[in-house]
């Protein structure tokens, strides 16, 4: 090959390197895919009991919630199988104090209305995602999870009835994207 | 700004580009890349050979339980490296272009009609 190449091959080149950033990029979609299909599903399917009244609802939303939590942490364990980043292991710290605190609002969730309860655990949801975003510099995943904090209190201070079906339509908006990521991995 | 005729080489362009996609001290398994590129296990491997004789990767054996494995990571000599390797592409075809439109604005030039003389 020609040391200094042409205009054409230098295209080329560049479409290259791009083509080499996609293929990183879509090695680690499944993983974000699978989360965001994992949490879309729990808020769509807890939420939708919630706005029905069904009796369900408590026992289902907790059950889900601990299977997304562990199906969370293995699908971080699957990934760190692969790639080793410093983020990495400072997510797996920060949501593990994640989890440690949802589990001390748990505790104190008898002397707490479910309404109140949903609105906390969202809030910190929102933390965890936003401290997320600043850990992977996604200016995105902060956007989203600012947006999701304004939602969450917005909706619990103003549009009480509107709360649970809303955020069983986020989750399945979530869920939807967690699905287009995974299938653009495979 | 510098060309580097190592990183050149497009399966090692990808490589390096891959890696720096991953972000700053990210490591990837060999298999991985190795199925993430399409590339087969000695073409992999003489390309990262050679990238890691001149700096730009670092190769890590290891164990995951019994199984022996590899890992990657782009260094920040190599980071620095490639960045300046795009550079000189871009200026290659942003150079081109700015040619391409003084050569079009030069034949516009060229239709005008010329003064009579005298």
């Amino acid at each position: 090959m020609d040391p200094v190449p042409d205009g054409e091959t230098a295209r080329r080149l560049l479409a290259e390197a791009r083509e080499g950033a996609r293929r990183a990029q879509r090695a680690l979609a499944p993983y974000y895919g699978a989360w965001l299909l994992i949490w879309g599903a729990v808020y769509a399917i807890g939420y939708t009991l919630v706005a029905w009244d069904s009796p369900l609802a408590d026992p289902a939303f907790a059950g889900l919630s601990l299977l997304g939590f562990l199906s969370s942490y293995a699908l971080g364990a699957r990934a760190g199988r692969f790639f080793r980043t410093p983020a990495g292991q400072s997510l797996a710290l920060l949501w593990g104090g994640f989890g440690i605190t949802a589990a001390a609002l748990v505790l104190a969730s008898p002397r707490l209305s479910d309404e109140v309860f949903s609105l906390a655990i969202n809030e910190l949801v929102a933390l965890a995602l936003w401290q997320s975003g600043a850990l992977v510099a996604c200016r995105g995943l902060r956007l989203a999870a600012g947006a999701f904090a304004l939602l969450n209190a917005g909706l619990f201070a103003y549009f009480p009835a509107l709360y649970a079906p809303a955020l069983a339509l986020l989750g399945l908006a979530l869920f939807l994207l967690g699905l287009r990521q995974v299938s653009r991995g495979l | 700004m510098a060309f580097d005729e190592l990183i050149h080489q497009p399966t090692r362009l990808r490589i390096m580009a891959f890696l720096a996609r991953l972000g700053p001290d990210a490591e990837v398994e060999f298999g991985r890349l190795q199925k993430s590129l399409g590339l087969t296990e000695g073409n992999l491997s003489r390309h990262l050979s050679k990238l890691e004789a001149a700096g730009y990767v670092r190769l890590k054996k290891g164990y995951r339980g019994r199984r022996p494995r590899t890992w990657v990571r782009l260094t920040g000599k190599g980071r620095d490296a490639f960045y300046a390797h795009l550079e000189v592409l871009e200026a290659i075809v942003r150079g081109e272009e700015a040619d391409a439109a003084g050569r079009d604005q030069g034949g516009e030039q060229g239709l005008r009609p010329r003064p009579s003389p005298g």
